[in-house]
This record gives C-alpha cells, sequence and structure tokens, in this order.
C-alpha cells in the first residue's frame, strides 16, 4: 500500500493531545465507602496504578485514537498498485486549454480531476523512475525536466494554472516528439479532454471528455443608429436539452438591459440589445446559467471608435517608401501622380500629404505634410545641394533607436533648417532632412530621392518611415476589438509623450516600457483599457480579451476518435486501486462503535 | 435512620423461641439450668452427706431405707450474663439497607431472647469515645427498655474497637456478642481477649451489599466514611475483581479466627430479611434440639 499524500500525517501530533485530555479530562466523581479499610488493602496488592495504565483499558481513548488513525490514513489517500509502471522514463502532458475548465465531477473541473490522476499515476511510479512534466494549451511549456522527485512532481502538477488560451495536448506531444531521440524507453501519458494524435509516441491518454450542458456567448457587436446603441450578441447551445436562461447586459457594472432566450439543443440564436443608452466604453452579456462551463457565460465587447489615417501619396513611383508604410496600421492610402489633380484631392481633406519630387502650386491648409526630394515650398528653402555624401542621423525623436544608421545619397538638397523644426538627417553640418511643428501641424522634409540613396536598402529604413509617419499620425493607441487569452495586441503610444498604461480586468494597472508594445500579458477575461497621456489631452482606447469559442465544444472527443486512429484511450491511469472511500467506511465503523461504547459505559 | 423497630421487627420477635446455649457455672439465680447443683425445685441426684452440707436437704426416707445419710441434690437454675457489644463507629451506619439498622434488630433479637430465658443482659457500645455501658437487664420487662436503649444509639466517628473493648470488665463467665463490620486491624486481639475472659463469644459480621458487591465505575474519588480520608482510582473490571479478592480473603480470614479461638460466626448481610437474619443466623447460637 502506498500513500498519495503524507502532509495528513502532521495530524498525528493529535494523539497525544488526545491521551492528555483524556488524562485532563478525568475528573474523580467523589463515592463515598463506609471504610477504606478493604480498598486499602486491595489496593496495597494491586499493582502500581499509574495514569498510564488507567489508560490501558480505557475502550474509548483506544477507539477515539483508532479512528483518528484511520482519519489520517484516509486523509493519505492509500492506493494498492494493481501491477505497477514498468517504464523507466515518464512523460506527463497535461491539457491545460481553457475547455479543460468543464465541470468534470461535481465542482472539480476537467483539470483538476486530471491533476489529481496525474498525481495520482506520478505516486505510483516505480522509484528512481525519471519523470518529464509539459503543461499544453496554445504551446507547450516544459514545467519539470527528468527528475526522480515524486513529491515535487506532484508538486509541479498540482500548480499547473488552468487558461483560457485555445489549444489542446499537440503542443505538448510535438514537444514529446522532439525529445523522445534522448530517451530509449518512454511511456507518455496525456491527460486532455480533446483527441490528440500520438503517432510515434508510445503511451495512452486518459480522457476527461464528458457530454456536459453548456451553454456559450460567442459574439458581442455593436452599432449606432439614430436611435442609440444596438447590442448583438450570439449565444449557442452545445449541450443537447433545451435550456431557458436571462441574457443580461451590462455596461460597466450597471445592468442595462435583460432578456430570456429559450436555446433548444445545439441550436444558435442571435439576441439584439436596442436604444441602448450607455456612454461608457465596455459593455458585457452575460447568462443567468451555472452550466458546466462558467467562463463562456460571458462576452465583453468595447464601444472605443477605431482612429483611421487617409493619407495622400503623391509620388511618381515610391515603392520603397509605400511598401514601408505598409507596416503602419490603421493607414488607408490614396495614391496619386497627378499633381495637376491636387486641387480635387484636398477636397476629401486628408490627415496626412506625402510630397514625394512635387509639390502643389499651394500647399493643403489642413493635415500633416512629408516633403521628400522638394527644393523649396513656401514653408521652407534650400539654396544647394549636395552630391555623393554620407548621411547620419541628428537627435530627434524620428531617429530614436537608429543612431548607428548611415548611408550613401548620390545628390541631395541642403536646407535652412527653419526655426520651427529640428534637423533629424545631416552629412556633415549640412541639413538634409527636418522635421517639426508649424502653426499646429506636422511638418517632416527630406532632401533626397530614395532611388537616389542606399536608405531603402538600411534596415533601419522601415523603421524610419514609420517614425514618420506616425509623427503625423492620428490612428488609435491600440486595435480596437475582441482578441482570444494570450493574444499579443500591439500597442501604439505616441513618441515624446508619456509612456502608455494598460489597465487590466482586475483595475491593476501596467506601464508599459516603451511607446510601441507587443502586450502579452492577455491571459484574463475582460475589458483592458489602454491610455496615454499627452500634452494635450489623455488618449484612451481600449480592447477586450474573451473566452475562445472553439474551447466551448469539443469536437475531436478523444474516445471517439481513438477507433479510427488506434490510439489508447483510457478513463484512469493504470493500477491505482484508490483506499480511500473503505478507509473512510472503516473510520465510521470504528465511530459507531465507539459511540456503542460511550453508550454503554 | 429509618425506624429500626417497627411493626414488621416485633411480629417477628414473638416467633423467636430459642434458647441460647451457653455453658454457665456462676451467676445470679435465673431462668437457665446451671451445670452446678444448688437450691432449685427440679431434682438431679443424690450423693452421701458430707459435713458443711445443708441438713435440711438431707432425705429422710432415704435414711429410713438404707441408714445412711443422703443428700438430695437439685439443678441449680442460674443467670446468664450476655453482653452484647455494637460497633457505634461512622462505617455502621452505612449502605443502601443501613448496616446500623440491621445490627440495632439482630441486637433487639437478641435481647429479647436473652430476656424471654430469664438472662441478664449488658449493652456495650464501642462507640469514638471508648465503651458506652449500660445497666444489666433481667426480665422480659426490661425489654422496652433495651429497645429505648438500643434506639438512642448513634454512629459516628472512628472508634478504637479493641481499646474501647478492653475497657469491659467481664468477672463472670457468659455469653459476648459482638457485632460489627469488622474494620478494624485488631480484630483478632478483641476476639482473643473476650475469649481469654472466658466468654462465649458470637461475632455478628454485618455488611452492606455496597462493600460485599461494589459496582463502581471510572476515576472515583472515595471518601472514609470515618475519617473524610480519600483514595482516588480509575475503576474498572480488574480493580473490581481485586476488591472483590481482597473482601474474600478478608472474610476468610475472619472465619478462619473464629474457628481458631472457637468463636461462634456470623456473617449477615445488611439486605438479608428479617427471617433471614433472626433464624437462619441466630439459630447457629441456639440450643441445639
Amino acid at each position: 500500500m502506498r500513500l498519495l499524500y503524507l502532509w495528513p500525517l502532521i495530524f498525528l501530533i493529535l494523539i497525544p493531545v488526545i491521551i492528555i485530555m483524556y488524562l485532563l479530562k478525568q475528573k474523580a466523581v467523589e463515592r463515598p465507602v463506609s471504610s477504606l479499610f478493604l480498598w486499602n488493602e486491595m489496593y496495597q496488592n494491586a499493582e502500581a496504578n499509574t495514569p498510564w495504565e488507567k489508560l490501558k483499558k480505557n475502550w474509548l481513548l483506544i477507539l477515539q485514537i483508532i479512528t483518528l488513525l484511520i482519519l489520517i490514513a484516509a486523509l493519505c489517500s492509500p492506493y494498492l498498485l494493481k501491477g505497477g509502471v514498468g517504464a523507466d522514463q515518464v512523460v506527463i502532458v497535461v491539457d491545460q486549454s481553457a475547455s479543460m475548465g468543464t465541470l468534470y465531477e461535481g465542482e472539480t473541473t476537467r483539470l483538476e480531476a486530471a491533476v489529481k490522476e496525474a498525481v495520482s499515476y506520478v505516486k505510483g511510479l516505480k522509484s528512481g523512475t525519471r519523470i518529464t512534466i509539459i503543461a499544453s494549451a496554445e504551446d507547450a511549456v516544459l514545467l519539470y525536466t527528468n527528475g526522480d522527485d515524486k513529491g515535487q512532481a506532484a508538486n509541479v502538477l498540482q500548480e499547473i494554472p488552468q487558461t483560457l488560451l485555445t489549444g489542446d495536448a499537440t503542443p505538448g506531444m510535438d514537444m514529446v516528439r522532439s525529445m523522445m531521440s534522448q530517451w530509449t524507453s518512454v511511456e507518455t501519458v496525456c491527460f486532455t479532454d480533446t483527441y490528440t494524435n500520438m503517432e510515434g509516441i508510445e503511451g495512452y491518454m486518459v480522457d476527461f471528455y464528458r457530454p456536459v450542458e453548456n451553454v456559450s456567448v460567442d459574439y458581442v457587436g455593436h452599432g449606432e443608429n439614430e436611435k442609440g446603441t444596438a447590442i448583438l450578441s450570439m449565444l449557442t447551445n452545445h449541450g443537447t436539452n433545451e435550456v431557458s436562461c436571462d441574457v443580461n447586459l451590462y455596461g460597466g457594472e450597471s445592468l442595462l438591459q435583460i432578456q430570456t432566450v429559450t436555446l433548444a439543443g445545439g441550436e444558435n440564436k442571435v439576441v439584439y440589445f436596442e436604444n441602448i443608452d450607455y456612454d461608457g466604453y465596455d459593455v458585457s452579456v452575460e447568462l443567468s446559467l451555472q452550466d458546466a462551463l462558467r467562463a463562456d457565460n460571458i462576452c465583453y465587447d468595447v464601444l472605443y471608435e477605431q482612429e483611421s489615417m487617409d493619407v495622400l501619396f503623391m509620388t511618381e513611383a515610391n515603392l520603397y517608401f509605400e511598401k514601408a508604410m505598409g507596416i503602419v496600421e490603421g493607414v488607408n492610402v490614396t495614391k496619386s501622380n497627378d499633381i495637376a489633380s491636387f486641387a480635387d484631392f484636398q477636397k476629401e481633406n486628408y490627415d496626412l500629404y506625402i510630397f514625394d519630387g512635387m509639390v502643389p502650386d499651394v500647399l493643403p491648409e489642413t493635415g500633416n505634410m512629408i516633403f521628400m526630394n522638394i527644393s523649396d515650398t513656401e514653408l521652407f528653402d534650400s539654396d544647394s545641394y549636395l552630391e555623393g555624401v554620407l548621411v547620419e542621423p541628428a537627435e530627434h525623436t524620428l531617429t530614436t533607436y537608429l543612431e548607428e544608421l548611415t548611408f550613401g545619397v548620390s545628390r541631395t538638397y541642403v536646407y535652412a533648417k527653419p526655426d520651427w523644426a529640428d534637423s533629424f538627417l545631416k552629412s556633415d553640418s549640412d541639413c538634409i532632412g527636418f522635421a517639426g511643428e508649424y502653426d499646429g501641424r506636422s511638418v517632416c522634409v527630406m532632401g533626397f530621392d530614395l532611388h537616389n540613396s542606399e536608405l531603402p536598402l538600411k534596415s533601419e529604413f522601415p523603421i524610419l518611415v514609420y517614425n514618420m509617419i506616425n509623427s503625423s499620425a492620428r490612428t488609435s493607441l491600440v486595435d480596437i476589438g475582441s482578441y482570444t487569452p494570450g493574444t499579443a495586441v500591439s500597442i501604439r503610444g505616441k513618441f515624446d509623450e508619456e509612456m502608455p498604461v494598460v489597465t487590466l480586468p482586475d483595475g491593476k494597472e501596467k506601464k508599459l516600457q516603451d511607446y510601441h508594445h507587443n502586450f502579452t500579458d492577455t491571459s484574463e477575461q475582460g475589458v483592458y483599457r489602454v491610455s496615454q497621456q499627452t500634452a494635450k489631452e489623455t488618449v484612451v482606447s481600449g480592447f477586450c480579451i474573451n473566452f475562445p469559442i472553439a474551447e466551448s465544444n469539443i469536437t475531436q472527443v478523444p474516445a471517439e476518435v481513438q477507433g479510427e486512429e488506434g490510439e489508447q484511450v483510457k478513463t484512469t491511469v493504470t493500477g491505482m486501486l484508490d483506499l480511500r472511500n473503505l478507509i473512510i467506511l472503516l473510520a465510521l465503523l470504528f465511530l459507531g462503535v465507539e459511540w456503542i461504547a460511550y453508550l454503554r459505559r | 435512620m429509618e425506624n429500626v423497630f417497627d411493626s414488621e421487627f416485633y411480629s417477628k420477635l414473638h416467633t423467636l423461641r430459642m434458647s441460647i446455649a451457653m455453658h454457665l457455672a456462676s451467676g445470679m439465680s435465673g431462668g437457665r439450668k446451671s451445670n452446678a447443683k444448688g437450691n432449685s425445685v427440679e431434682f438431679s441426684d443424690f450423693r452421701e452427706y458430707r459435713l458443711g452440707d445443708d441438713f435440711r436437704r438431707i432425705d429422710w426416707n432415704a435414711y429410713g431405707r438404707f441408714d445412711k445419710l443422703y443428700v438430695k441434690l437439685f439443678m441449680e437454675e442460674k443467670e446468664g450474663i450476655f453482653n452484647l457489644f455494637l460497633d457505634t463507629s461512622k462505617s455502621m451506619d452505612f449502605g443502601e439497607h443501613n448496616k446500623a439498622v440491621a445490627s440495632l434488630r439482630i441486637l433487639g433479637a437478641f435481647s429479647y431472647i436473652v430476656l424471654e430465658n430469664s438472662d441478664r443482659l449488658y449493652l456495650n457500645f464501642l462507640s469514638e469515645k471508648g465503651l458506652v455501658e449500660s445497666k444489666g437487664y433481667a426480665g422480659r420487662q426490661a425489654f422496652p427498655k433495651v429497645i429505648e436503649r438500643l434506639e438512642g444509639t448513634t454512629f459516628g466517628g472512628n472508634a478504637d474497637l479493641f481499646e474501647a473493648l478492653s475497657r469491659k470488665k467481664l468477672n463472670r463467665r457468659g455469653m459476648s456478642v459482638l457485632v460489627s463490620d469488622g474494620y478494624t486491624n485488631r480484630l483478632e486481639e478483641m476476639l482473643r481477649y473476650l475469649k481469654l475472659k472466658n466468654q462465649d463469644v458470637v461475632f455478628v459480621h454485618v455488611l452492606s451489599d455496597e462493600e460485599m458487591n461494589p459496582s463502581f465505575d471510572g476515576t472515583v474519588s472515595l471518601v472514609d466514611s470515618e475519617n473524610a480520608a480519600r483514595m482516588r482510582m480509575t475503576m474498572g473490571a480488574s480493580m473490581l475483581k481485586a476488591y472483590r479478592k481482597s473482601y474474600r480473603s478478608f472474610i476468610d480470614n475472619i472465619d478462619y479466627l473464629c474457628k481458631k479461638y472457637a468463636i461462634t460466626y456470623i456473617p449477615v448481610c445488611s439486605s438479608d430479611s428479617l427471617d433471614s437474619m433472626f433464624f437462619q443466623s441466630l439459630s447457629k447460637v441456639s440450643k441445639q434440639g
């Protein structure tokens, strides 16, 4: 017999406590006798009656100690090995994807049941077996490598967190395949609720899938009309039974509307909430339902408006710049080589005008401007040019992180830097490029044709273009929308302002370390608010993280696919006979005996 | 204490018609036939006249027939002397069926028989203060006084039984009845003292059910009724078994002593019925046949 847990042995300390309590409890009852004459005689003849001997035949005490020992034994979860596991090396892969959060037995989730089973498996291994533990969902994480400490391995298993990530044990299996070459004999046990291809891997799947009743909120979207905001929500009943429940629409923490829906088994339904009068930015739709998977009963949406930038690019042909602009998100580019039609284009009121080698007679009155290979305009002037020079960055926000950039230019204008601008490209002391704010408009000037320079060949080129566009941009801090947990969300703060701050669903704030950041701390469901304090205002945007729909319903059930693919699927680990229930029954029996003994006293 | 001498006692008492076997040689004239020949109406024997004989007792008919002086001998009727000793220590006042009540009833019955037989009765109380003696009682008319005296008995304290008993002057042969629970280390000395004083001794050993078969359980503090001494012990089957063993040994030892000193031993349980106490127990001391 082996024990699954040893910590309950700490309760053995209660045995002396019980004995002491019994000794203290023995309060004598006064009983008169005619004379102690005979009792004294008896006492002298009898053996010494020490306190310990008093306890010798105290059946209640003995029964209580036995009961305590049995209860401790039950807590230790003793088990018998039916056979035993023979491999010298085992790999345990635990699926920690969102679907493993589905209830399995009572209030125990599939992951909790899987971990319990995995711990049983580890405890049942023969001593010296090398254990490797991998948690798998979207990616595989190696948690414990080639160790033989079963206690530590059990702790590692018990600390595997439930994630909201999509995925299954497949990445874990891929990792096993890549590691297998270093082992001669290995048994892989995969604890999952989704069929996983174990081709080429010796071992089996422990299946934690059970058909459950689950309804999910798959999607929440919004729109505006003259009556206010309308919210659309899509619900799916993944179970087989008809379900009727309330669908609650929340604006932030406030309940805005309730609708009652009835969904037949397998049905999906769209629910509309109309005429919503809500001036906040985050809404959520939640089901009043206690089903097997609670996490997918709520879905969030954000009402922030995505800001995009319209750009007019006047150029004969500048694929380099055009391609480089493609990396800037939220930019709609209109390209033209017909400067004569500029007046017509201008009517569209573009946010940014890029003039490459051509410039209209009259500059636009609104919008930011980028000039390339232009000698003079009403804003600046060039009276000379250079040929065959080496250009290097000047200290400027546009050249942040580009300090090492140098490139050759065959011909370039040299400018007299205006007062409102700062140089960002120079050749020796000559100003080749400058940027600044003129009359509230961002103006950036670069004195050469890209085709006459090495700049497009430099790896820093896209960054420089990005910075140039971004300095003139009015795009959102983040791409507003709904993401699944674990997604890296790109946050684009403005340079030269305070660092963007992300407020997590739980209210914690995270100040980013960079203006542009791929925010990956998105494991929590809910609304993420992104803000940046600029000199003029606080720019606020946000996104939401929702339960991955694919995890709401498992389609690749291990037991069903097993027959086709031939993988061995079990519902429990080999060789374990759990004695806990038996011992609890024994404890109850002893409690009954103790009760009878107590009554008969 | 409950009513000791109730109507049941008296009704049983009148059925007691027994005389106590006792060898007497001295004492005042009484209703008991002495082994000594003396003055009475009951003829016993003849013998030749000797100098000093009362010539009034010469049988002149015999002189006429045998020409010798014969004296008629008559059985002299003497009083039996009965000393009843009662242990009045507090230990006697114990038991659901009180030992003191049982003892007093036994003594009452004894007294009745003694007085019915025209013997002389002395009541002696062995108490904490020593020996408390009564005057002598004789004749059935004295019985109410005896009862009154017995009813006035108080039990208490821790009497030194031997010390009290040894103060009793027993100059004449007689019968001594000791009623006690025997809880003394000097019981043998007491019995031997009585025997040395030429007494026919009867030891009525009175114990209660609680003493014979105690039924304690758990941890108890036993309190001695005489001196309030305490003894703490955890009772169990083994302890009670050990007690019973000590009790058996105690009884066996007294039985042995009584046999050794030719003492009539009458063990009595206080819960016994009056019938049992009177007839089964007292019959041991009644005259055989």
